[in-house]
């Protein structure tokens, strides 16, 4: 059934995904939050076709990429600039003023997939699409530097059928920094005091369980899920080189299939696995 | 990358394996569902204990009352004025001579005098004669009106000298109708609700109408005093709906203020000077429409929840409103015809609030896809959808947090949500709430302390008015009800002039409702679903925009029987309870009630001085004080005063020594109170002791009792008491003009709260009390002004001492609160259906998600998944019980056996040694030290491991409670008192044996806190304060049972 996702077992099924290339500018101007050793733009470079090989190749999925722009730094992270539930995709206005024009190359190509598009015009409205958690059942929104209250308010009038809550966001980048869905009713959650403290904040004021899976890294917990139809649960996560303790906690997922990626590169300049793509899912036209 | 590849397969091997069992657990999750059919069972358990007494309740009543409402009058009579005599009397005599006697019916007698009294000031020239004839002819009519419900069909013979010979007719008219919807029904309730319609006088019927989800207007005739409950069973006749719990009937005060006809009171007190015309509503969403038994209650579902959807209460987005309209279009219209169903014929259905073109399209392309669908399956489709809506079912009220930020309080089936804007900002489970309270226009919600926190708080709202904080609150107080007990609670015991609303919910609860819908044996009914066209003209349901205040909160016939049930419930259920609890020493705290009991004797005398502002006419002071001298009242003061002329004969039963004893104990909590107020509080319990009444402890029946008292006081006044009591029957005090301000000298007027709302019952209270003690009216009357000014000068002092200190002190300030004791309402849930597990608490918790769980399918999803987490995760319930909480459940009958002697033997053992009485000898000592490693199975019961140490001591007198106890039970209370660290639950049992009465005081000390309290010494000290609250006493048994929970182990 389309209706309201069909619960959960249509959570991370997905058949497109956007992402978009890096550009040259990214290793000296992208936004960082700490300052820190250069981007080696080559390995980098790797490591996001990987990604993107990943993707294609190995899930089967439609990947949709994006040019990069040299005049957005930063515009490898698609996931800011977009937030799409079912056959709706909101349009962010992203928290740094630089990265606003990146919403337009984004726009164009969810156009073209038909999706319902809903922009956010409102000038004094911020929303990153990090600061986005969507457990399936409802909607988690980080109240961060990048994002506000307004808004948090247009992604609740955008996805009506869901609840919208607000976590307050104080000391990292986004929401989804130290989390991330890693089941259909699973919460990958950070150790750092700050992630088990936005944890706390989310099952209050949420009506249902989740269940969560903590992992010593904070970095590590932003993992993407997936529900491939021929592959089953797929869990995108760090690679062991990076987090070796997070990742033997992802491996004991035994019914995922678990595919570690590093991203040591891009994690820089604060990206992480699930900022550098959109999922959709299309399959199920009518 | 080789890892990737390796792990790739890896985990492919892996997840092929599982894929069977995966496929295989699923089917078994979902039909299992542990914790659903536990309830279930439990719930059975429950209506089959329940029902079994029905019967006497229903036959009992009428007759005897007749019979014996006059002999009995004697012993009491002498102590009334002749002109009060019969109805006083009367009164008086129920509760002790009746005691199966529904308390609804007394109820019924004494609201129905109060009516006369009213009328009494209505006509102030009338004579004093003439009002006594009154109510010698209400007297009479009371009689008749019991001997007519006896007969139940016959016609009435002889009414009362005024009634019309029309409305005679009318009345036989009703009856027969009544007549059929009591054998529809079966409930020993309506029969008395109907009672008050056969009164002989002036009755007058009134047209009303209600507008019912499908657009179409029912309309009938009333009686005037005829309850909520009579309209809604009328209505839900009309429906042929049987599922009724879920709804209710609401009126508008204005297009805004919706408010719910309360089914146990009158309507034309609710509605005042409304019109009479309501709007059939879902009251109650259920979380799950697919466990609704019939068809026909998920079609009026579906209306309402269209309703929701086009008025914009229940936002969705595009593509939903399409699909939920697509459902409809196959429930009303069927498969989708190409040539029936032209271009257009979609557009005379309305879907949502701005429908677009585009979105009909929508709708008529998914529409062709429903082909096949029967109707009930289109609206079962519907529901599914719906009920994953955020807002479904969700009652918003518009509110200002403290800050004066204006935010929306949605109360919904799991708790309170907290919005602001259209963002979710907070939640507020059920489980998590200690308290609700209202006082003025302020909502408040006492918090369980969160994990790491010691101490609950408070936290506050500013609703718009007073009446909307009411609203909210009784909103609050039935859905909790509703969904999170599974027996309504009973209403606080009623004190003398005390506040607080004795509003309770006492409709059925979801969990009573499935198990009474799970009889429902009829085939499936015919009804024709209408257009919703026509749904949409009567849109958001707001009819007239005119209507006053009410709740439904019973649901008719069923409700009717609800009660039934409910007083059956405490009977038969409680003393069962009791009964078990005394074996096994289990000591599920009884009645939450009786809680609030302690608490407010406590707080009596200041909270008199709380009395909210009334929302009532107001008197002009004169009218009282002209009142207040006739001799003949002051009789009635002095009675109540020093009420021991009826209090004595009810104690001259075995168990007097008992009755003080009780006494005794809760006295010990009760400081500060006035004495008189302290004896009239006291004799609910005392009456209680008689085997007889017991079966009483119920709802009503405290009303009953003390309503008598309070009102033939005020009727003495002259007051209309009435107008007093708001729609909740409880006591609420105009305020004086402020043109009284002007007789004052202006440099005074500052400083003198004559116009307090408080000073009006605060004066009364100083002023009874004054003659009481001095017997002299001109004394007391000098001297109550100035008490009762300063009193009310006071008052805002200590309120806002209370309010700021957030704490305990807060409850004073208080007006109405319920205590939502989460561990007494599961421990009564569990104690049914565990037996003396020691995670049973959590049990219950976890049946409550199992439901939900079950309802959003989140097992089937989670089962693989699970399992494995669960070898390596800690899973945090939500409501996870902290220290605190796992402390205070674990039941004391706990017993592990251990080797080693616990650290806490040899200081325990000192204590109890040095505090017994001599008469005490430690016969049995049981140590038992375990590290009881608590790995439950079960998915969603998380891992918590605790140490439990039980220590028990016991005396040789009783043998414990190992013997089977074949005395029979007389009365039961349990008190319960907190500080920081310690809780103290006071469980107070008395047995007859053998025609030897016994009284066992258990008490429990639950001794909270960190490692840093000193468990020992603060165990000591609790002992001895026991044994000094009860000097008379000697302690039998002591066991010590220590849990302490232990680090979570890392897994790796």
């Amino acid at each position: 059934m389309a209706g309201l996702g069909g619960g959960l077992a249509a959570f991370g099924r997905c058949t497109h995904a956007v992402v978009r290339a890096l550009p040259e500018s990214l290793c000296r101007q992208a936004l960082r939050s700490v300052a820190g050793p250069e981007v080696d733009l080559a390995r980098a470079e790797r490591e996001h076709q990987l990604y993107v090989g990943v993707l294609r190749g190995k899930l089967g999925l439609q990947v949709l990429e994006l040019p990069a722009d040299e005049s957005l730094p930063d515009c490898v992270f698609v996931e800011d600039v977009a937030v799409v539930c079912e056959e709706t995709a909101l349009l962010t206005r992203p928290g740094a003023p630089s990265r606003r024009k990146e919403v337009e190359a984004m726009k164009r190509v969810l156009e073209s997939l038909n999706l319902n598009i809903v922009e956010m015009v409102d000038e004094n409205a911020t929303l990153d699409g990090g600061d986005v958690l969507f457990t399936g059942r409802e909607f988690f929104v980080g109240l961060s530097k990048r994002t506000n209250q307004r808004g948090a308010e247009i992604l609740a009038d955008t996805f009506k059928d869901y609840a919208v809550s607000t976590v307050p966001v104080h000391d990292s980048l986004h929401l989804k920094s130290f989390c991330s869905m890693a089941g259909p009713n699973l919460i990958a959650i950070g150790s750092s005091e700050a992630a088990q403290k936005a944890l706390k904040t989310m099952q209050q004021m949420s009506d249902h369980r989740y269940d969560k899976l903590t992992v010593p890294d904070d970095a590590a917990a932003n993992c993407i899920y997936l529900n491939i139809p021929s592959k089953g649960h797929v869990l995108l996560h760090r690679a062991p080189e990076e987090y070796p303790e997070s990742a033997k906690v992802f491996e004991k997922l035994k019914d995922h299939m678990l595919i570690p990626i590093a991203n040591t590169e891009l994690e820089k300049v604060d990206g992480s696995l699930t900022c550098c793509s959109v999922f959709i899912n299309k399959a199920s036209e009518l | 990358m080789t890892t990737e590849v390796g792990s790739e397969t890896e985990v492919k091997k892996d997840s092929e394996q599982l894929g069977p069992d995966k496929a295989k657990d699923k089917p078994e999750e979902a039909s299992e569902t542990p914790g659903d059919q536990k309830s279930r069972e439990t719930s059975s358990g429950e209506a089959q204990d329940s029902s079994v007494p029905a019967p006497t309740n229903q036959s009992s009543p009428s007759s005897q009352k007749k019979e014996k409402s006059s002999p009995e009058s004697k012993g009491i009579s002498r102590f009334l004025p002749p002109w009060l005599k019969k109805q006083k009397s009367y009164t008086l005599a129920e509760p002790k001579d009746e005691p199966k006697k529904k308390a609804t019916g007394e109820e019924q007698v004494v609201e129905e005098s109060e009516s006369q009294a009213l009328e009494g000031v209505a006509q102030p020239r009338k004579s004093l004669e003439e009002a006594t004839e009154n109510r010698q002819n209400a007297k009479a009519g009371d009689r008749e009106k019991h001997s007519i419900s006896s007969a139940e069909i016959q016609p009435s013979k002889e009414d009362g000298k005024e009634t019309e010979v029309e409305e005679v007719a009318e009345k036989k008219e009703e009856k027969q109708e009544e007549k059929r919807e009591t054998k529809e029904v079966q409930t020993a309730e309506i029969k008395i609700d109907n009672i008050p319609q056969k009164s002989p006088k002036k009755i007058k019927t009134v047209q009303c109408k209600v507008m019912l989800l499908d657009g179409t207007e029912y309309s009938c005739d009333l009686e005037k005093r005829a309850r909520g409950q009579v309209l809604f069973d009328k209505v839900c006749e009309h429906l042929n709906l049987l599922e009724k719990d879920y709804f209710g009937l609401l009126f508008y005060e204005n297009s805004e203020q919706k408010n719910w006809l309360d089914s146990s009171k009158e309507i034309k007190r609710q509605i005042r000077s409304l019109p009479w015309i309501f709007t059939f509503n879902v009251k109650f969403y259920p979380p799950d429409p697919s466990q609704l038994t019939e068809d026909i209650t998920r079609y009026f579902l579906c209306l309402q929840l269209r309703q929701d959807i086009v008025s914009g209460r229940l936002p969705c987005s595009f593509v939903t409103h399409a699909l939920l309209g697509s459902y409809t279009l196959q429930a009303e219209l069927g498969d989708h015809d190409p040539e029936e169903h032209s271009s257009d014929y979609i557009s005379e259905f309305q879907f949502a609030p701005n429908q677009t073109q585009e979105m009909e399209e929508k709708v008529a392309e998914l529409h062709k896809t429903h082909r096949g669908l029967t109707p009930a399956q289109a609206d079962s489709q519907f529901l599914e959808n719906a009920k994953r809506l955020s807002m479904y079912g969700v009652d918003l009220h518009h509110a200002k947090d403290s800050e004066g930020v204006d935010i929306m309080l949605g109360v919904c089936a799991n708790g309170l949500l907290i919005y602001k804007d259209r963002l979710r900002i907070n939640r507020f489970a059920w489980p998590k709430i200690l308290k609700i309270s209202y006082k003025r226009s302020n909502f408040y919600i006492k918090v369980r302390p969160a994990e790491l926190e010691q101490f609950e708080s408070t936290i506050g709202f500013k609703l718009p008015n007073h009446r909307a904080a009411k609203r909210l609150w009784k909103v609050c107080v039935e859905h909790h009800t509703f969904f999170r007990l599974l027996s309504p609670e009973q209403p606080p015991k009623a004190k003398f002039l005390t506040l607080g609303s004795k509003f309770r919910y006492s409709g059925r609860t979801q969990a009573q409702t499935r198990q009474a819908s799970n009889l429902i044996d009829r085939p499936a009914p015919y009804f024709e679903r209408t257009s919703s066209k026509r749904v949409s003209r009567s849109l958001d349901g707001a009819p007239m925009g005119i209507s006053d205040q009410s709740l439904v909160r019973d649901f008719s016939a069923t409700g009717g029987q609800a009660a039934g049930d409910k007083i059956i419930d405490l009977e038969a259920a409680g003393r069962a309870k009791l009964k078990e609890g005394g074996r096994e020493e289990d000591e599920s705290p009884l009645k939450t009630p009786q809680l609030e009991f302690t608490q407010d004797g406590k707080n009596s005398f200041l909270q008199l001085t709380h009395i909210h502002p009334s929302s009532l006419p107001i008197h002009p002071v004169s009218s009282h004080l002209t009142y207040l001298s006739p001799v003949p009242e002051i009789d009635m003061l002095s009675d109540i005063s020093e009420e021991d002329p009826f209090e004595e004969p009810l104690l001259t039963i075995p168990d007097i020594s008992e009755c003080s004893s009780m006494e005794q104990t809760s006295d010990h909590k009760k400081t500060g109170t006035a004495s008189p107020i302290n004896s009239l509080e006291l004799r609910p319990l005392a009456s209680r002791g008689s085997p007889a009444v017991e079966g009483k402890i119920r709802t009503n029946d405290y009303k009953s009792t003390e309503l008598c008292v309070s009102f033939s006081f005020f009727r003495c006044l002259s007051f209309s008491f009435r107008s007093l009591l708001d729609e909740d029957g409880y006591i609420t005090f105009p305020s004086l003009p402020d043109v009284c301000i002007s007789f004052l000298p202006p440099g005074l007027q500052h400083y003198i709260p004559i116009t307090s709302p408080s000073f009006i019952p605060s004066f009364l209270l100083v002023f009874v009390l004054l003659l009481s003690a001095f017997q002299s009216i001109p004394f007391s009357l000098t001297f109550s002004l100035p008490l009762a000014l300063s009193l009310c000068y006071l008052e805002p002092k200590v309120t806002s001492f209370s309010s700021s200190s957030g704490n305990d002190l807060n409850d004073k300030a208080e007006e109405e609160e319920v205590e939502y004791e989460e561990e007494e309402a599961q421990q009564k849930i569990s104690s049914l259906r565990v037996d003396g597990e020691n995670i049973y608490v959590r049990h219950s918790n976890l049946m409550l998600e199992d439901l939900d769980k079950t309802q959003d399918d989140l097992l089937k999803h989670q089962a693989s998944i699970s399992e494995l987490k669960r070898n390596f995760m800690e899973s945090t319930p939500e409501p996870r019980p902290n220290e605190w909480e796992k402390r205070r459940i674990t039941p004391l009958s706990l017993q592990t056996q251990g080797r080693h002697a616990s650290r806490a033997e040899g200081p325990c053992t000192g204590v109890s040694d040095a505090d017994k009485p001599p008469v005490v000898k430690t016969e049995m000592v049981t140590i038992s030290d375990a590290t009881q490693r608590t790995e439950i199975s079960t998915k969603e019961i998380p891992i918590v491991q605790t140490e439990t140490k039980t220590i028990t001591y016991e005396s040789s007198q009783l043998d414990g409670n190992a013997v089977g106890d074949t005395g029979v039970l007389v009365s039961a209370q349990t008190i319960t008192s907190e500080s920081i660290s310690t809780t103290t639950t006071t469980h107070i049992t008395k047995m007859v044996k053998g025609g030897v009465s016994e009284t066992r005081i258990e008490k429990r000390i639950v001794i909270t806190g960190d490692a840093d309290i000193d468990h020992d010494e603060a165990l000591a000290q609790a002992i001895k304060e026991a044994k000094e609250q009860h000097p008379d006493m000697s302690v039998t048994r002591v066991v010590v049972h220590k849990e302490t929970e232990l680090a979570e182990e890392d897994e790796d």
